[in-house]
């Protein structure tokens, strides 16, 4: 009969489809051996294939490029992904033997969620340039070797970020004749004037997302308790301290006083940037790795319209705090089992942090880079506002008292909720605070 | 929670084979030897699905089973026993229980909403109506295309500032209803709900199809005695489906178990983490976190009681027939 | 259906009162549920035109193609409408035209397992792949789909397969024939109305389908239409005119699956109803 067999036909065609385009790769499930290196023959050309959330696109692919021309025959794959995104996506593609040469870790946040597929840079160190752990800052690499559990370094941190920071449009800011605000009172003064003159633009933005909560709530706490942080992630302090409470009532207060408005806690994702990139919002808080909207030359690259831009530490809420942020080394550039071209892939990591990439990243302000003496070009900072901006930023990240670190499970099943609670108003600091620790106690956190 | 098929009309036990009248040995032996023929033959047509059955249902079952019992990271090594400790931090997890009860709720505003607006639009567009094919299409296509599509609009339109919802009852001058949807509880339910009904296509399927085969005399006699229409659809076609009903419900009531998109592209379990689902608890403690071992516990007693509904509905079917 | 001039149910709406109802409601509920799809149409011209369109049509976003993604999905779904059919027609013909003892039993076994979700077995199907060395590959997408379908294929099928009259099977039992041919020349055929529609089913419910590529497909050329919703979004960056691209980008995702369905909307409309046949 034909009806069959056309319908044997076309399911042949199907799976030899199917099977040709079968060829998967196998899992690392189970714990990856370290691949076996491809001897790259002279003038052949090798291709790394990079994974990374930041440095942003537009300022690897720079980086990129001027690797590439100095090493002709590298050639690199890069692929960007959202941060939190990222945090999931990496361990679920290393784990499943995704050959991949190189790959940009949150130091903080990821270091043991990946190690085990990632190649301790003691394995590899032969392949960067002598001293050049002497080369970074101290500090930096001690930070990134104490975020894995086993104490190794299994990353080479690029520089150190730190949050919560505030950019304004110090364009409109001249127009409407008002000054950086530095405390809660002088936020809100500034805030009343835009909403009066300006009523389309919203004055203070950041993303609403559970996570991001947390750094707000830490940078206003630092502001009074530096080291409050460190405490409570470390068990030496419980997270209903009456410090930790104070910081959540004085975050909600600034609901209370009309200083943010609550529509603030629906944005998501890249939404915030885009409205004070557009010129809808006045204030950004934000990390420092967006210190590169002070710099003209990026702000014109990326099409961005603001003519100026500045930023400080985010305002001091109790009277007598001093302003803070939490930093830590980031920006971790690490090599996985599954790479089969470790030296080529080394050249570029030493290239970015101790090379002639330094330069040129850093031109667009995303890290404070880890390469000792360092200077960044500041002709990019073509105004003064963005030159006090950008000082102010670096003094409170390098000033930071506590380190960027979170449970991240902890912070996005249950930290984040539960300030988002007590911003809308379903719940009062205090119970809030007393359930963070419920939980927390619970040990269904607990990361192995 | 799209109405995931799960219950076509189950039919009445197959045919039996002809009875042999006489059971003389001749026969017993003959009759041995074709069960055994039988047995053989079905068991190689059978063996494909047990390949997919054992690799996919039974061997994955026992590996969450004895996963539930550790502590491992997704690479599957440095494992660590901790017997049931992950059960019990399931059990007690005020997050675990919401996200029951959730699927309970969502189901219910499904099945609600399939009996009332679903039943209405399918009589309505079985009638007759002109661009049928129009109306049919764009009310099922929000159950067609991509899950994670349709949700990521929605939750995309609840935006506050800009999004189309808001903007749509400024622009007609309702700004009084607008709000933060996703920021407080009711509003986020109400979202949540408005997102269920638009997925009432595929319980209009089941009554579009039923109603195709109706017995549609009584419905005549019924217009001859001069009954209203509001009369006809309460009081007599609403009775009539009654099979359909119950097909729809079971069906709705097993997919609000296997839902994920719709909630995890939306909400995500905003405000706070409450209006999450079984779905996306399961999913959201695998990624990014070294709790594989806690995942598993929770997969495990979802997977209890999906297949204990399951088993319910497969014998109320039986004592039916 | 029935035609308009003898339909019974067009009784209710005779009157002029009742039909106007009828139609009032229809054209607002239609509204209702083509607004968030206006919507996204209109903000993904709001901000560079249709032009956006074009761009997000032949572009590359975190390295993912549109069309890539589209075929993707349609190899995936096509595979997993392959083994759903072969697999299930197998085993409907044993559960319906074999006796053997234990076949109810065992057919109730076998569909307890409908209700069980994709994301409760992620885990198992996570190592399963891995070993079996299919990450990235449309079969590691493929096999567990078509796990999750079979128990839904197989009640479909069977459903449909008692509905084939014995006498023609006795009749070529009686010839001697052995169930290997009685499978692949007569019942096959028979069954093919059922497979069709099954096979539309399969095909939709593939193109819907995020958890299992999410987990499989890590590579950024193997990603599918649904998961790529989710994969392009952090490439839009933070201006008005990127975030119209991503719209007309989610636009264009929906097309190939409505397209799809539209067409083979009356078969996947018989599947789900387990092919409507009155006894």
């Amino acid at each position: 009969m034909r009806g069959p067999s056309r319908a044997l036909g076309a399911a042949a065609a199907v799976l030899a489809l199917g099977f040709t385009a079968a060829c998967g790769d196998s899992g690392g499930v189970g714990g990856a051996e370290a691949a076996k290196q491809d001897k790259a023959t002279a003038g052949e050309t090798v291709t790394l294939n990079y994974w990374t959330w930041f440095p942003p696109e537009a300022t690897l692919k720079e980086a990129i490029s001027a690797f590439e021309k100095a090493n002709p025959n590298i050639k690199i794959n890069l692929r960007e992904f959202d941060s939190a995104d990222y945090q999931k996506q990496l361990p679920l593609a290393l784990n499943g033997g995704q050959s991949l040469d190189l790959v940009g870790v949150q130091i903080s946040a990821m270091t043991n969620t990946v190690r085990e597929q990632l190649r301790p840079v003691a394995d590899w160190q032969d392949e960067l340039p002598a001293g050049w752990r002497s080369d970074l800052n101290t500090t930096m690499v001690t930070q990134t070797e104490k975020a894995a559990k086993d104490g190794k370094l299994y990353s080479v941190p690029l520089g150190s970020i730190g949050s919560s920071v505030m950019l304004s449009n110090a364009a409109m800011l001249k127009e409407l004749g008002i000054p950086f605000p530095k405390t809660a009172d002088e936020l809100k003064a500034a805030v009343d004037k835009i909403k009066k003159e300006k009523p389309g633009v919203t004055p203070v933005v950041f993303t609403g997302e559970p996570w991001w909560q947390e750094e707000m709530l830490f940078t206003i706490a630092g502001q009074t308790s530096p080291s409050l942080s460190d405490d409570i992630l470390a068990g030496r302090k419980k997270w209903n301290d009456p410090a930790l409470v104070k910081a959540l009532t004085d975050y909600k207060s600034l609901f209370d006083k009309g200083i943010i408005s609550k529509s603030v806690l629906s944005l998501k994702g890249t939404r915030p940037a885009e409205q004070f990139t557009s010129g809808k919002a006045a204030f950004l808080v934000d990390g420092s790795w967006q210190s590169s909207m002070l710099s003209a030359a990026y702000r014109k690259a990326n099409k961005i319209g603001l003519t100026d831009v500045g930023a400080s530490a985010f305002p001091v809420v109790e009277s007598g705090g001093s302003p803070a942020a939490r930093g830590y080394a980031e920006g971790g550039l690490a090599i996985p089992k599954t790479s089969k071209h470790v030296a080529e892939a080394a050249k570029f990591v030493s290239f970015m942090a101790v090379g002639a990439g330094v330069d040129v990243w850093s031109k667009d302000l995303v890290l404070v880079p880890a390469k000792n003496g360092f200077k960044p070009d500041e002709s990019v900072l073509t105004s003064q506002a963005a030159r006090d901006g950008y000082a102010a930023v670096a003094a409170v990240v390098a000033g930071a008292g506590s380190a960027r670190n979170s449970n991240q499970s902890f912070l996005n099943q249950v930290e984040g909720n539960a300030i988002l609670d007590v911003l809308r108003g379903q719940s009062t600091p205090q119970a809030a605070a007393d359930k963070m620790q419920k939980e927390w106690a619970s040990r269904r956190y607990d990361t192995q | 929670m799209s109405a995931y098929p799960t219950t076509a009309r189950r039919e009445a036990t197959a045919p039996r084979p002809a009875a042999h009248p006489e059971p003389s040995t001749a026969h017993q032996v003959g009759r041995r030897r074709r069960t055994r023929r039988a047995l053989l033959a079905a068991a190689v047509f059978l063996s494909p699905l047990a390949v997919f059955y054992g690799i996919y249902y039974l061997y994955a079952f026992g590996f969450l089973a004895d996963m539930s019992t550790k502590q491992t990271s997704l690479s599957f090594t440095d494992v660590t026993d901790v017997g049931l400790e992950n059960f019990r931090l399931v059990l007690t997890d005020p997050a675990f229980h919401t996200a029951l009860l959730n699927n309970l709720i969502f189901a219910a505003v499904s099945i609600v909403a399939a009996l009332t607006i679903g039943f209405f639009l399918a009589v309505s567009l079985a009638s007759g109506v002109r661009f049928r094919r129009l109306f049919y299409a764009v009310f099922l296509l929000p159950s067609l295309i991509p899950l994670s599509l349709f949700a990521t609009v929605f939750g995309r339109m609840l935006e506050t500032d800009d999004g189309a919802v808001n903007t749509a009852l400024r622009s007609m001058g309702l700004g009084s209803l607008t709000q933060d949807w996703l920021g407080s509880t009711g509003p986020a339910y109400t979202a949540l709900f408005v997102l269920l009904v638009y997925l009432v296509g595929l319980p209009v399927m089941y009554y579009t199809s039923d109603l195709s085969t109706l017995n549609t005399s009584v419905l005549e006699a019924a217009m001859i005695d001069g009954a209203k229409a509001g009369q006809m659809y309460r009081l007599i076609l609403f009775p009539m489906l009654r099979g359909t009903h119950r097909t729809v419900i079971l069906s709705v009531l097993l997919g609000s178990f296997r839902a994920f998109d719709v909630v995890y592209f939306s909400s995500n379990g905003q405000p706070g983490g409450r209006t999450q689902i079984t779905g996306t608890y399961l999913y959201n403690t695998m990624m990014g976190s070294g709790r594989v071992g806690y995942a598993s516990a929770a997969a495990v007693i979802v997977l209890v009681i999906a297949i204990a509904v399951s088993a319910v509905q497969i014998l109320l079917e039986r004592r039916s027939k | 259906m029935s035609t308009a001039i003898d339909n019974p149910l067009a009784r209710l709406r005779q009157r002029p009162r009742d039909n106007a109802a009828v139609y009032t409601v229809l054209v607002i509920g239609g509204l209702l549920w083509a607004f968030p799809l206006i919507s996204a149409v209109r903000q993904s011209v709001a901000h560079g035109g249709f032009g956006n369109y074009l761009t997000v049509l032949t572009g590359e976003f975190n390295q993912v193609s549109l069309i890539r993604a589209f075929g993707n999905s349609l190899v995936i779904a096509a595979l997993h409408a392959l083994f759903v059919c072969a697999v299930g027609a197998m085993a409907a013909y044993a559960f319906a035209k074999i006796s053997f003892p234990g076949r109810e039993a065992l057919y109730h076994l076998v569909l307890i397992f409908l209700a069980v979700p994709a994301v409760a077995v992620i885990v198992p199907v996570y190592y399963i792949t891995g070993q079996l060395g299919l990450f990235n590959s449309p079969l590691g997408v493929a096999l567990p789909e078509a796990a999750l379908t079979l128990p839904f294929a197989v009640l479909l099928l069977r459903n449909y397969a008692n509905g084939i009259p014995d006498t023609i099977i006795e009749a070529a039992r009686i010839d001697r024939a052995g169930h290997a041919r009685i499978f692949w020349h007569i019942f096959l055929p028979a069954a093919r109305p059922a497979l069709v529609n099954l096979a539309a089913l399969s095909v939709m419910w593939s193109l819907q389908d995020f958890v299992f590529p999410s987990m499989v497909l890590k590579n950024a050329d193997t990603t599918t239409a649904a998961q790529a919703v989710q994969t392009i979004q952090s490439a839009f960056g933070p201006t008005p005119e990127q975030t119209s691209q991503y719209f007309a980008a989610l636009v264009l995702l929906a097309v190939p699956a409505v397209v799809l369905v539209v067409a083979g909307l009356k078969f996947i409309t018989q599947g789900i109803t387990a092919g409507g046949s009155k006894e």
